[in-house]
């Protein structure tokens, strides 16, 4: 890596602009399912700045955002991917979720650790080289996903379409000192059970509860 | 139910050793019950019909949906057999209705001597003056029980760590500020160093 270059790329680096992004990121609610708004701020945001953007859409009406920086040579591309769903709100909230604030060293706001600080500092970073002035060879793209806490349907659609980079790092928030290549899977089961009811009050089941 | 997720909680999921601790990990975190077929939230109903109860497992490699399926059909037919009356389903995949869960995330196991791992902390070390923390499993059981979209990237041939800001959650959701400069500089490094 050429120092000068590395050099140029770091002092592009700016926490306030970083964070105005994380805030810019939260005040969009992108619950599962209702990601579109967001991708769609995301997608101006990066054509705005000069990239190649593509608002792929998974299902009818249901979107993601994948951007890229096009290399000018044949070195390895590589992906940043992060996911745009965020959790549904916990108990436990003080403030607005949506309306973001620092306290010391902490950017609070709905979905920021799960993960809009990830595609914060993904985007961040990409925009450093870019500003930089700095060419990569291979290609760098950024693509933030939709449904990863549905399993993955937009990574998975991401793959279908050709998106297949020669690596790729996922900005989870596993922490900034670790670098994680080995964890769990998830597999749910929805377990139903059914109690048998007396014949006689099976029409009840559904009645209004007394007062 | 309760008896059944008692059951459920004690199931032997059938699985080899693994180098990540505190894995398989199983927990009930939702339950829908006493609202029919159509979870119908109109009313409240007086006699429990149908319970429906999220059974979420952390899986490590070699574990499918099917011997996930196996282990607790053999807990749950023990105690139908021991209770008249009960009957249950296993549904997997979830339905959509539910709006969570579409796919299942694979276990990750991905060696550390990929280009990517190594640029990575590469540009840890340039940045901070010392070795990360750690390489391979996360820092903490809990994070290792989550399934995420590396382990699809890496399914596809494609090497995929995690590395992001961490932060806190349950209220007051945050992320920490230096934890996301730090990162915003390693990913850039490392892009310069993957793609020249």
């Amino acid at each position: 890596m050429d120092p000068e270059a590395a050099e140029r790329v770091l002092q592009q680096i700016d926490q306030e602009e970083l964070v105005d992004l994380g805030k810019s990121l939260v005040r969009i609610p992108s619950f599962i399912g209702e990601e579109t708004p967001l991708a769609r701020w995301v997608a101006s945001y990066l054509s705005a700045r000069g990239y190649e953007v593509e608002l792929q859409e998974v299902e009818r009406g249901w979107f993601q955002t994948v951007a890229t920086v096009k290399g000018s040579g044949r070195d390895p591309s590589l992906m940043f991917n992060g996911h745009l769903d965020i959790n549904p709100l916990a108990l436990g909230w003080t403030r607005d979720p949506f309306d973001p604030w620092v306290e010391g060293n902490r950017l609070h706001g709905a979905g920021i650790r799960n993960m809009k600080s990830g595609v914060a500092a993904m985007i961040h970073a990409a925009e450093a080289i870019r500003k930089s002035g700095v060419s990569l060879a291979g290609d760098l793209v950024i693509a933030c996903v939709l449904a990863e806490l549905q399993g993955g349907l937009g990574t998975k659609h991401l793959l279908d379409n050709g998106y297949e980079t020669d690596a790729a790092v996922v900005t989870e928030p596993y922490g900034a000192h670790h670098v994680v290549t080995k964890h769990g899977g998830m597999t749910i089961f929805p377990y139903i059970s059914r109690v048998g009811i007396p014949a006689e009050t099976r029409s009840m089941v559904l009645t209004p509860s007394p007062r | 139910m309760i008896k059944a997720i008692t059951a459920i909680y004690d199931t032997n999921l059938t699985h080899q050793l693994w180098t990540v601790e505190g894995l398989p990990w199983l927990k009930i975190g939702s339950i829908i019950g006493g609202r029919g077929e159509d979870y119908d939230l109109r009313s409240i109903s007086r006699n429990s019909d149908l319970c429906t109860a999220f059974v979420a497992i952390s899986t490590v490699p070699g574990m499918t949906v099917a011997t996930i399926r196996t282990d607790l059909e053999h807990t749950l037919d023990r105690l139908k057999a021991e209770n008249p009356g009960f009957d249950y389903q296993l549904v997997h995949p979830v339905e959509r209705k539910f709006r969570t869960w579409i796919l299942d995330h694979p276990p990750m196991d991905m060696p550390v001597d990929q280009d990517i791992v190594r640029a990575l902390v590469s540009g840890y070390k340039q940045v901070t003056g010392h070795e990360p923390r750690g390489v391979g499993p996360p820092a903490t059981q809990l994070g290792g029980r989550y399934g995420d979209d590396d382990a699809h990237l890496w399914e596809a041939g494609i090497p995929a760590p995690i590395y992001g800001p961490s932060g806190g959650s349950y209220g007051d959701d945050y992320a920490d500020i230096d934890e996301m400069v730090l990162c915003s500089k390693v990913l850039a490094l490392a892009a310069l160093e993957m793609c020249g």
